[in-house]
């Protein structure tokens, strides 16, 4: 026993590796969740960008795209780094709030909590407004795409009904990567 | 959604990560939506129905590789197949840089895993020689008999059809361009290699395209067993050009297309001796058109061409040096297919088609003094008839084909001389079902079964003697294909954010298999016949563990039993299928290291092989193991430049072990590139 003793002890000033091993394991499991939402809510907001592409619209303004946002969440925080990005040879205009006249929208994201969703309706109905948001059931009531979560992936769920009602054509290379809801 | 929820999302971009660094996930949202498609953040996988699914809806098990981790995986003897070298089940035997794979799958031999390029079929021993991976988008590589959408190839050369009864592999091209991108990239290696190439994409309105030419020779080493058929007498040689164009045209909307895919490679070379040249040329061409023609049918047509002309000189070694003769093959299969495909009911998917392949084949020999006469000349021509209809209920999948099959030969000349029997049809009705259960987002459980078919080659139903007294392989016109049952199951699971684990067994059966027996040795004369049967039993276990973002460690190890019945031929009844090794086993990691590093590493282990049935004769390879490593660097970033070095080291230990034919590993081998991107 004797001769195991000096190997014991600890040497002062050495920091154990152990505790700080664990620390760190410690720090990274609690830095996880935030960087997982936060990767989250890019990845929505890049679908929103590419969805874009695979929709078409009747007839769409020369100028520009524009995507409104209405109500905030961690997408619609982000969204505003895509001003000016061409997409359907346009660049894409963001107004941070739904107008008064909807049809000035070609997207409408709708972030925060669900009864928005069911007070923005009415508003929507008779224009061309492709409808996105992460609230969850948003395709099946009523919107046209929503995300859903599976085996750690982030998926599309499209609503083709409220699609047509909205007079929309959804390319089919978009409904091959969603899930359809009635 | 809750964060805690989808922690482990952060997990499902891995592959995007180590390509490049820092991470795509850490670009602004602007530059995140340049650099990641709608089909990587979709993960769709096409090869089960022809349309892209998302994979838990396939009742195949899917494993994909994406063009990122394309770019990471190291291909020493420059072959698309080697690709898959690392997946489980797969065993890639390439045999040099200028031969083919002589690889299996699943415990069957390399005619029983078939290759589609954009789903149209190509020749899985010698396409994947000359194809360029800069064209390819991601490879899919599809476990388990292959659904019946898919017909064989009919192949006429080397060893005749080839049939995706224990798994198919889909080379699916990059179709739509969404950033203007251009490469050059250098390179020098061992052997004297040395190697450029130059690559654009862009895309001007409508029109998507992509082009690529690519250079690479080699003051090659000794590849062959000493003193055998490769052995050299002066170090061996080649050059390789590859150049190819992918237009993609989107006529009124972006899922409307017209797409053209068209790649020349030229080969040529020595194998280390003065009259044993070689030179190739092979030219692939895809034709593709897609239409979403009413909300919910869906067209696609598409027509293929795949040629080959390769030229070998022959020498009088090891009697001399002197020049015997000059050898041309030449092959043209075109393959063609149309599929619709309808969407119905809740998620359900029917997709019925047609689709045919007619093949041109000849092959010629030059005599020294110049004198030419013709060797073989045949055609061959195939139509299949094809439905599937697929049905989700709740979490359950389920899938089941049909296919009706017809295949037609016509043989002018086998072996210099006319056959005995000119032509030969068959008909066979083929099934596949297929089940899957989503019993939650990380635990799937799947089942699949289907049938399939091998023609017999033009020489066992021909024969190449021309009179009693001659040696060579005698008629047979009686020979049937032969039949085979693909079976798997397995689970996909995944344990927790960082850990994946798939198992899968598989049982393949192959009836009325063709066996060649000796019929007289003086003269030397064989006759194939459909003597006996084979039975691969075996099973898969894959494990990944992705412990950060950028890093990830995987292994996987397949077990495979195989028999061969023949109650005719005691010397090959209960002998191994040839070429099919009993154990393979990889592991690998790959590390996102600072200064912007990344390393990877494989070790990849087979197990016990043989090149024959024969007991008495066969020859064992095998229980090797080897190291490949692939450092990648970058030097810089400028705008959207950057520009990275490359460092292969292959064959870590210096393994030069021996392969079938008489082929050996030449060892240990090193590359270094520059990579410039803008």
């Amino acid at each position: 026993m004797c001769a195991t003793e000096p190997a014991r002890r600890r040497r002062p000033g050495r920091l154990p590796a152990l505790p700080l091993i664990l620390l760190a394991a410690g720090l990274l499991a609690l830095a996880l969740p935030a960087r997982a939402a936060e990767l989250e809510a890019k990845v929505k907001a890049a679908y929103v960008f590419h969805v874009i592409k695979f929709v078409e619209w009747p007839t769409l303004p020369g100028d520009a795209l524009t995507l409104c946002i209405s109500g905030s969440d961690a997408v619609s925080a982000l969204l505003g780094d895509l001003a000016g990005k061409p997409v359907k040879e346009r660049p894409l205009r963001i107004l941070s709030s739904l107008p008064a006249d909807a049809a000035q929208c070609q997207v409408l994201y709708v972030g925060g909590p669900e009864r928005r969703w069911a007070e923005l309706q009415p508003r929507l109905r008779g224009h061309g407004v492709l409808t996105v948001s992460d609230q969850d059931g948003f395709a099946r009531n009523g919107g046209i795409v929503g995300f859903y979560p599976e085996a750690g992936r982030i998926r599309l769920e499209i609503n083709p009904e409220a699609a047509r009602q909205a007079n929309l054509r959804i390319s089919a290379k978009l409904l091959e990567l969603a899930r359809t809801v009635p | 959604m809750k964060p805690h929820r989808l922690a482990f999302f952060l997990f499902g971009l891995p592959a995007l990560s180590w390509a490049d660094t820092p991470a795509i996930e850490n670009l602004p949202l602007a530059g995140f939506v340049d650099a990641i498609s709608l089909e990587q953040l979709g993960t769709l996988v096409v090869t089960d129905t022809k349309l892209g699914q998302a994979p838990d809806s396939v009742t195949q098990q899917i494993l994909v590789l994406r063009s990122d981790e394309i770019e990471r995986l190291p291909t020493p003897n420059r072959n698309l197949a080697e690709l898959m070298r690392h997946t489980s089940g797969q065993f890639v035997n390439v045999l040099s840089r200028n031969d083919a794979n002589w690889g299996a799958y699943a415990g069957l031999g390399p005619k029983y895993n078939s290759y589609l390029l954009d789903g149209l079929p190509i020749d899985s021993f010698v396409d994947a020689i000359s194809l360029d991976s800069a064209a390819i988008e991601r490879v899919e590589v599809h476990k388990g008999p292959a659904s019946v959408l898919y017909s064989g190839y009919l192949s006429m050369d080397f060893v005749g059809n080839e049939t995706p009864l224990a798994g198919t592999t889909n080379f699916v091209l990059r179709n739509r361009v969404d950033e203007a991108q251009t490469r050059f990239a250098a390179g020098a290696g061992s052997y004297g290699t040395f190697a450029g190439s130059a690559y654009t994409q862009g895309r001007s309105g409508a029109l998507s395209y992509m082009l690529s030419a690519r250079h690479e020779r080699s003051d090659y080493t000794p590849y062959g067993t000493r003193g055998s058929w490769l052995h050299t007498v002066q170090t061996p040689r080649y050059e390789k050009d590859r150049a190819f164009a992918n237009l993609s045209y989107a006529l009124d909307r972006p899922d409307h297309t017209l797409s053209l895919f068209y790649q020349r490679t030229f080969q040529q070379g020595n194998m280390g001796r003065p009259n044993r040249d070689f030179e190739h040329h092979y030219d692939t061409f895809n034709f593709a058109y897609n239409n979403p023609f009413a909300t919910d049918w869906h067209l696609q047509f598409k027509y293929g061409e795949r040629r080959y002309d390769r030229r070998f000189a022959n020498d009088a070694f090891p009697a001399s040096l002197a020049l015997v003769n000059l050898e041309n093959t030449r092959q043209t299969i075109r393959p063609a297919d149309l599929t619709f495909s309808h969407r119905h009911g809740q998620d359900a998917l029917l997709t019925l088609g047609v689709d045919a392949q007619w093949v041109d084949y000849a092959t010629d020999l030059r005599s020294a003094s110049g004198a030419t006469s013709r060797e073989n000349r045949a055609e061959a021509r195939s139509t299949g008839y094809f439905v599937q209809e697929k049905i989700r209920l709740d979490e359950w999948i389920l899938r089941g084909g049909l296919r009706r099959n017809t295949l037609h030969n016509d043989y002018a000349l086998l072996g210099g001389n006319t056959p005995e029997v000119r032509a030969a049809s068959w008909s066979k009705n083929l099934w596949s079902l297929g089940t899957r259960y989503n019993m939650h987002p990380g635990l799937a459980f799947y089942a699949n079964a289907g049938s399939s078919f091998m023609a017999p080659t033009a020489k066992q139903i021909g024969g190449t003697v021309s009179s009693l007294q001659a040696s060579g392989e005698l008629a047979n016109p009686n020979l049937k294909p032969e039949s085979g049952i693909g079976r798997d199951l397995g689970v996909a699971w995944q344990a927790s954010r960082e850990l994946a684990i798939d198992l899968r067994a598989y049982l393949n059966t192959i009836g009325d298999a063709i066996v060649t027996n000796i019929v007289s040795a003086a003269p030397s004369q064989v006759r194939s016949v459909n003597a006996g049967s084979a039975r691969a039993a075996g099973y898969e276990v894959d494990a990944r563990y992705s412990p950060a973002s950028g890093n990830t460690v995987f292994a996987n190890v397949t077990r495979t039993h195989s028999r061969v019945s023949d109650p005719v031929n005691a010397a090959q009844d209960g002998s191994a299928i040839p070429f099919a090794p009993d154990t393979l086993a990889n592991a690998g990691l790959s590390l996102r290291l600072p200064g912007e590093l990344t390393a990877s590493a494989y070790y990849h282990w087979v197990g016990r092989y043989y090149d024959s049935t024969d007991r008495g004769s066969r020859l064992a390879y095998g229980h090797f193991g080897v190291v490949n490593a692939r450092l990648q660097k970058s030097l810089g970033r400028q705008g959207g430049g950057e520009a990275r070095l490359t460092l292969d080291l292959n064959n870590l230990t210096d393994r030069q072990y021996r392969m079938p034919f008489d082929f050996r590993d030449p060892g240990f081998n090193a590359f270094v590139g520059l990579d410039v991107r803008y």
